[in-house]
């Protein structure tokens, strides 16, 4: 074959076509192609850079290398303790910095060297302060070293509206009042795995309100944070809070301050919630939705105790809602999930626990058939085969469906009506074949048990969900057809093999 | 109605508008025209390279319009080829680059997306090496080059 002119894989627009469909594992060869590639591969494969320092790591970046190249990294992450020449550059381009200290060994002996991490994080705070360009940062793990510098950096750098931090520890009120100030600059908090000092003495350590904030998500924290909480609610431009194992007794708070005469100036902004995994009983989420004075759009409550008022609290949101999480929330009833399947014209997910057929309708229609995208809900039908069809006829309507898990969520209490009942059969003979109107389906997941199929509904969901990425659980409870169906399934995963003959 | 495309070697090839108009190119050409009968020229499309774009815009004529997923990752995936246009890319390399420069041209994107994941595919898990001589590239690098190049980039290899 003789090789064209110019060849085209040396046309710079061509090259970044085909480069954006290259695995990022493949960059590195394919910068040593020759100078063309090079000159392309090598902005993706230093975009975002990775300096370990780390105990294991094989050989770092040396500084004189990261220099030559700091005008192409736009997300720079350091492992590891960092030693000092590594601070004397500067990223022109860098939007993303993060900071994994992991074990802080510094030197061969010394385990923990908090002479040299204080350096280190007064190194990150010149570096944050003299990078004009950073929007991003993220730091962990620190348990004991004063970090003032690196708040005060954050406060001082006016592009920086994200932090994200874990196992990052603000001990001392001090500290901790540096920290919360500059927080009020920040657009979005995530902290997971963080104590901070959050008392709120006279002189106030925790602020009024966080006035730019739109987004917090915090995970697992040591603090009390009844103080953090009310600021929150002053946040006039809060739009998402996600809060993952909160406790109750800090939320009184809430209940304090909506019963009082800061009722009117509570999560002003507030529509996406998420409240999973917290000792929350129904009442008080109730209570907390019925502070909120934007209509929700997204609620996640995973785990716990939301039942009967919590629903009845949601009544005037039905019709916003786009997402609702209730997996785990033993009190929310089958006909509560029908109710909302019914009554939520823009949901688009809703995971919920179990769905009785028997407390659909025989025309049960629902409001978000046209926006439902992701139902993860535990079906379950008697053994009267005209029940199974009505609710694939129902199922059928949601064309937009992309995925649907029917396993059952947790431990889930069967009572004794439900034993004689069974999940919904993913069988041809119980009407699988109307939801060939699915065409979008990704994903389908059916858990640990209680199919029955063979080999021609496997081959009927080959050949009616072409887009299918995932299929999981298990098929059937016979061996042989479970087996041949993975295999089935599993051929239908495998990468297309290369398809060019030269 | 039909349309009357013309390659570059002058040969005519009459296809349903509907065809024609998987081509954001064409389609802008008719829609700037207006109704007309006259044949439309294609001055960078052999018509070997042109009848293959038109067998794969009659196979896709019912597709719906790509909208973006802003759910996908950045990084696109290579994998996810239907099974049709494998089979369909299934040329040799000089046309299999042809039919990429005429999407390209033509601004099929769906053909422009396949033909760069099968190049992709090719390039998965290859050495240097292996891709140059798989793709006929020369390497300009001085040894030296290279070995430096290697180095600094030594710490993206596996990942």
């Amino acid at each position: 074959m003789n090789p064209p002119v110019i060849h085209p894989l040396l046309l710079s627009e061509l090259l970044w076509s085909v480069a954006s469909y290259v695995q990022p594992r493949d960059y590195h060869s394919c910068g040593l192609v020759c100078k063309a590639w090079n000159a392309s591969f090598n902005t993706l494969i230093w975009d975002s850079c990775v300096v370990d320092h780390s105990i294991d790591a094989r050989s770092p970046i040396s500084a004189e290398t990261l220099r030559s190249h700091a005008h192409l990294i736009h997300t720079l992450t350091h492992r590891g303790p960092i030693p000092p020449e590594y601070f004397l550059i500067q990223y022109p381009n860098l939007k993303t910095l993060r900071i994994h200290a992991e074990t802080l060994t510094f030197g061969e002996d010394k385990k923990y060297d908090t002479k040299a991490a204080m350096e280190m994080w007064l190194g990150v705070a010149m570096l944050i302060r003299d990078t004009s360009t950073l929007t991003t940062v993220e730091l962990s793990p620190n348990r004991c070293v004063l970090a003032n510098r690196v708040w005060n950096s954050i406060e001082g750098n006016s592009t920086v509206t994200t932090l994200r931090l874990s196992n990052f520890d603000v001990n001392y009120e001090r500290q901790a009042r540096i920290f919360w100030r500059a927080c009020t600059t920040l657009e979005t908090l995530e902290m997971e795995h963080c104590f901070v000092y959050s008392r709120r003495r006279s002189n106030g350590c925790v602020p009024d309100s966080f006035p730019r904030m739109k987004e917090i998500k915090l995970q697992d924290l040591r603090l009390r944070s009844g103080n953090l909480i009310r600021t929150m609610a002053n946040s006039p431009q809060l739009l998402s809070l996600f809060w993952r194992g909160g406790r109750a007794q800090d939320w009184f708070r809430i209940r304090e301050i909506h019963n009082g005469l800061e009722a009117t100036t509570g999560f002003l902004s507030l529509e996406s919630l998420d409240l999973s995994s917290s000792n929350l009983a129904d009442v008080d989420i109730s209570q907390i939705i019925r502070g909120m004075k934007k209509p929700i759009v997204k609620l996640g409550l995973v785990k716990t105790g939301a039942g009967s008022l919590t629903i009845e609290a949601l009544g005037p949101h039905l019709r916003t809602i786009q997402g609702l999480d209730f997996r785990g929330c033993y009190q929310v009833k089958s006909h509560d999930i029908i109710m909302f399947l019914r009554s939520c014209p823009n949901l688009i997910s809703l995971k919920a626990g179990m769905l009785h057929a028997s407390d659909m309708e025989e025309d049960e229609r629902w409001a978000c058939e046209d926006n439902l995208r992701v139902l993860y809900v535990h079906i379950r039908v008697s053994l009267d085969e005209d029940e199974s069809r009505y609710v694939f006829t129902c199922l059928s309507r949601l064309t937009l469906l992309q995925e649907f898990d029917i396993a059952r969520y947790g431990y889930t209490f069967l009572s004794v009506d439900d034993i004689i009942k069974r999940p919904l059969q993913f069988r041809l003979n119980c009407g699988l074949g109307q939801l060939s109107t699915l065409s979008r389906m990704e994903r389908l997941s059916f858990g640990a048990n209680g199919q029955a199929m063979t080999m021609d509904e496997g081959l009927w969901i080959k050949r009616h969900w072409r887009r299918l990425k995932t299929i999981q659980g298990k098929f059937s409870a016979d061996n042989r057809s479970q087996k041949s169906l993975r295999k089935l399934f599993r051929e239908e995963a495998k990468p297309n093999p290369i398809g060019v003959a030269s | 109605m039909p349309v009357t495309l013309v390659s570059l070697d002058n040969e005519n090839y009459v296809v349903d508008k509907e065809v024609a108009e998987r081509s954001i190119l064409i389609k802008n050409m008719l829609e700037d025209v207006g109704e007309t009968d006259s044949p439309i020229p294609l001055p960078n499309v052999t018509s070997t390279v042109l009848k293959k774009v038109i067998e794969y815009c009659e196979h896709h004529r019912n597709d719906p319009i790509q909208v973006p997923d802003e759910t996908d990752d950045p990084r696109k995936r290579s994998n996810d080829i239907e099974e049709w246009d494998m089979k369909f890319m299934q040329v040799d390399q000089e046309m299999l680059f042809e039919i990429i420069l005429a999407a390209n041209y033509l601004d099929i994107k769906p053909l422009l997306d396949v033909g760069c994941k099968t190049v992709a595919n090719i390039i998965k898990g290859k050495t240097p090496e292996e891709i140059r001589k798989a793709f006929n590239i020369v390497n300009d690098f001085t040894p030296e080059e290279e070995a430096q190049i290697r180095k600094e980039n030594e710490w993206a290899e596996d990942r």
